[in-house]
């Protein structure tokens, strides 16, 4: 079986589509017509975007994200805080909240220019920070605001 | 005589053939009346995959955002016509999950996804708004742009 992979200039996966026959002129024609950069994979799998990206026209695997977090527990309501750093510089980062009842709303989100961040938080409750750097696997870690 | 089970051989008629309650007779109802008939080829994948599809950005009000992205379509033989099926997933750990957050009521104005097979082409659809993020005593900032995974599995059921 053949599994195409269509990525970005960066390498990103935009699209996997696996075959179940032989892939035709006409499918490959299609793909040249529309100028999409692709490669094609003797596999039967297909691969998940958020763990392997294109690169010189060959599947690489992401690597992990080298974040330290100095703490996953924190005094809610003081000037305890949670610091990460060690993250890629230019990387994006999303903070999320839960709140029961409501679900997941996102509080802060932007870019990180030195790759660390440090927060607190005002009221119990758990949230998740997110930091993202193409080709790196996306980070997250939970954190929880205690009483 | 009324038959609800036709096996037969030949070069013309189907080797075996179940007929419905609401068929009547298998050896004369038309296929639609059948629930499986040798004549049909039965249902076989023909590709399975996911497309990146983003959102729409915060100010957009009215438009969806569709990207058209090649999916193979075969030429069937005559008189037949190719059955598609598409259904969508999100993945909650897509490297930007802000569809499966929203799906889950939270703070994007609008969501939803979808996809199309049409012409050829697999259009992933998403309606889901970036979302603004209102920060207490300051004014509201956008958040990422949505973008969302739609996962497909595409049938066909000829040759």
């Amino acid at each position: 079986m053949t599994v195409f992979l269509v990525h970005d200039g960066d390498g990103k996966i935009l699209q996997a589509n696996k075959l179940f026959d032989a892939p035709t002129k006409q499918y490959v024609d299609q793909m040249e017509a529309n100028e999409h950069s692709y490669i094609a994979l003797n596999r039967e799998t297909l691969v998940q975007p958020d763990a392997f990206y294109v690169h010189n026209k060959r599947l690489r695997r992401m690597q992990v994200m080298a974040a330290r977090v100095s703490k996953k527990i924190i005094k809610a309501g003081g000037t305890d805080t949670v610091v990460i750093t060690g993250a890629p510089a230019e990387c994006e980062y999303r903070v999320d909240v839960n709140i029961p009842g409501v679900g997941t709303v996102t509080t802060h989100a932007g870019i990180l220019s030195d790759g660390e961040i440090e927060m607190g938080m005002d009221v119990p409750c758990l949230f998740t920070i997110h930091l993202t750097k193409f080709p790196l696997k996306p980070f997250a870690v939970q954190i929880e605001a205690s009483a | 005589m009324t038959r609800r089970l036709v096996i037969q051989g030949g070069s013309e008629s189907a080797l075996f053939r179940v007929s419905s309650a609401a068929a009547g007779d298998a050896a004369s109802a038309s296929r639609l009346n059948l629930i499986f008939d040798g004549n049909q080829q039965p249902l076989r994948y023909l590709t399975s995959g996911y497309l990146a599809c983003p959102g729409m950005a915060f100010e957009n009000s009215a438009a969806a955002v569709a990207t058209g992205t090649a999916a193979p379509v075969y030429s069937t033989p005559a008189g037949q016509y190719p059955l598609f099926s598409v259904m969508e997933w999100v993945a909650p750990l897509a490297p930007n999950p802000a569809v499966a957050r929203t799906i889950r009521k939270t703070n994007a104005p609008t969501a939803g996804i979808g996809g199309v097979l049409s012409d050829g082409y697999f259009y992933g659809l998403n309606f889901t708004r970036q979302a603004q993020i209102p920060v207490l005593g300051g004014s509201p900032f956008l958040g990422p742009m949505p973008l969302a995974y739609i996962c497909y599995l595409i049938f066909k059921n000829y040759g």
